[in-house]
């Protein structure tokens, strides 16, 4: 029995020792993202956590990012493996970690998310979307190239709709035309064209031209002149109204023609 | 006769017993001492040379994209960080290899900004800049360790207990 409490007593007092001499320095988690290299923009860091809400409404993956500058001498899975464990990420929760100083990335993720998005899946994504932006050091477009991906293959896996609009500069829905606006759009259109149509008419008819008034024109003239042969002595209708219809006409020429 | 003889005796055995308690007591507990201030170095002077292991351990990944492989820089940075993780070393070693790493730092810190590959990464500036910067400050461990082991020995000359201890094989500790 005595033994027994001594070696326990001994193992207890070692453990301490064991653990301040463990590990790299971990950042402190703040929220799904943990910017501790200080290389995301500020809306970056903002469109990383509406994305992380969505994938946690949806009921998908947790989604957490971090940046930091090294791994302390570690490699990048001992470093992701300590991290996640400090953090107390669980199964459903996926880790992206970018080491910017050492030019090395990944996806951590616990049992349940990489059943349901492969760790091949995972792997083809950050080698298509995401590594040359980040070799690149363009972290915002690294992970504006990604994240959209990401949305899609996770949306796929657990068969939801995640919504990205608006987000890592894709089009949001509200810059879209609203009912609204399409209903008016036409309207608008059309009052535009009659307008147009007014102006043409009003420009057609200061310029004086058309054939309708060539016609009534040459209608007028003959109801002018053509009563002279019957002033030759012609018979007439006897009821002296040739110079009145001459005046007439005369007057109904002028007002036609007038501007 | 026979009872003063007996009376004799008696004295002298719990003498001899108290002299030998108090001389193992004192041997013991001063072996204790002076063991505390030898692992002082593996213990709480340990993580400021955790520290600077992990600050060498980052310079190495940044220099050795600029340096060449066989550079010996780059090869001294490796062993120096190695000695400093290694809780096995004597306290002199580990010294040596801080005070060395001490150097190394502030002389990285003027020679690898004037690299043309250097100039072309701001990232890797920055971090030369600040890795070197942290690591070139003299540390006060070598100190810390060298006042607790002068505090041991002075402890040990000047104590009853500390001469008995002397005088059954307990040393002072080497200090430079």
């Amino acid at each position: 029995m005595k033994r027994v409490f001594c070696l326990l007593l001994a193992a207890l007092l070692c453990l301490p020792t064991a653990i301040a001499l463990a590990g790299p320095r971990y950042p402190d988690k703040q929220g799904a993202v943990t910017d501790a290299a200080a290389v995301l923009s500020a809306s970056t860091v903002q469109d990383l956590r509406k994305l992380a809400e969505e994938f946690h409404d949806e009921d998908t993956a947790e989604l957490y990012v971090a940046t930091v500058d090294f791994l302390d001498g570690w490699t990048l899975s001992e470093y992701a493996a300590g991290l996640r464990e400090k953090w107390w990420l669980g199964d459903n929760d996926l880790l992206l970690l970018m080491v910017v100083g050492e030019d090395k990335f990944g996806f951590f993720g616990g049992s349940y998310v990489n059943r349901k998005l492969s760790t091949s899946a995972q792997q083809k994504l950050l080698s298509t979307s995401f590594e040359a932006p980040f070799l690149r050091q363009d972290y915002d477009g690294a992970i504006a190239a990604l994240m959209p991906a990401l949305a899609t293959e996770v949306g796929k896996a657990w068969n939801e709709s995640i919504d990205i609009s608006g987000l890592f500069g894709t089009v949001s829905a509200s810059s879209l035309f609203t009912e609204h606006d399409w209903l008016v759009r036409p309207v608008e259109h059309v009052y535009n064209i009659e307008r147009h149509v007014e102006r043409f008419a009003e420009s057609a008819i200061d310029t004086g031209f058309s054939l309708g008034k060539v016609i009534l024109t040459v209608f007028l003239l003959l109801v002018i002149f053509g009563n002279r042969g019957k002033r030759r002595g012609r018979e007439g209708c006897g009821c002296g109204c040739m110079p009145f219809s001459s005046l007439l006409a005369g007057w109904g020429l002028w007002k036609l023609w007038k501007k | 006769m026979k009872k003063a003889l007996l009376n004799v005796l008696c004295g002298i055995l719990c003498a001899a017993l108290i002299i030998s308690a108090v001389s193992i007591g004192a041997v013991r507990g001063w072996q204790k001492e002076r063991e505390k201030a030898l692992t002082a170095l593996s213990g709480e002077l340990s993580e400021g040379l955790e520290e600077r292991a992990i600050d060498a351990a980052n310079l190495t990944v940044v220099v050795s994209r600029h340096l060449d492989a066989s550079d010996e820089r780059l090869a001294q940075l490796q062993e120096l960080r190695l000695l400093l993780t290694n809780h096995a070393s004597s306290p002199d070693v580990l010294i040596q290899a801080d005070a060395d790493l001490t150097a190394l730092a502030q002389s990285l810190g003027q020679s690898l900004p004037e690299l043309a590959s250097v100039q072309a990464s701001a990232r890797d500036q920055a971090y030369i800049s600040t890795l070197t910067r942290t690591l070139g400050e003299t540390t006060g461990i070598g100190n810390a360790y060298e006042s607790l082991a002068r505090g041991f020995n002075n402890r040990l000359v000047n104590s009853p207990t500390g001469w008995i201890a002397r005088l059954f094989g307990v040393s002072l500790i080497d200090v430079e």
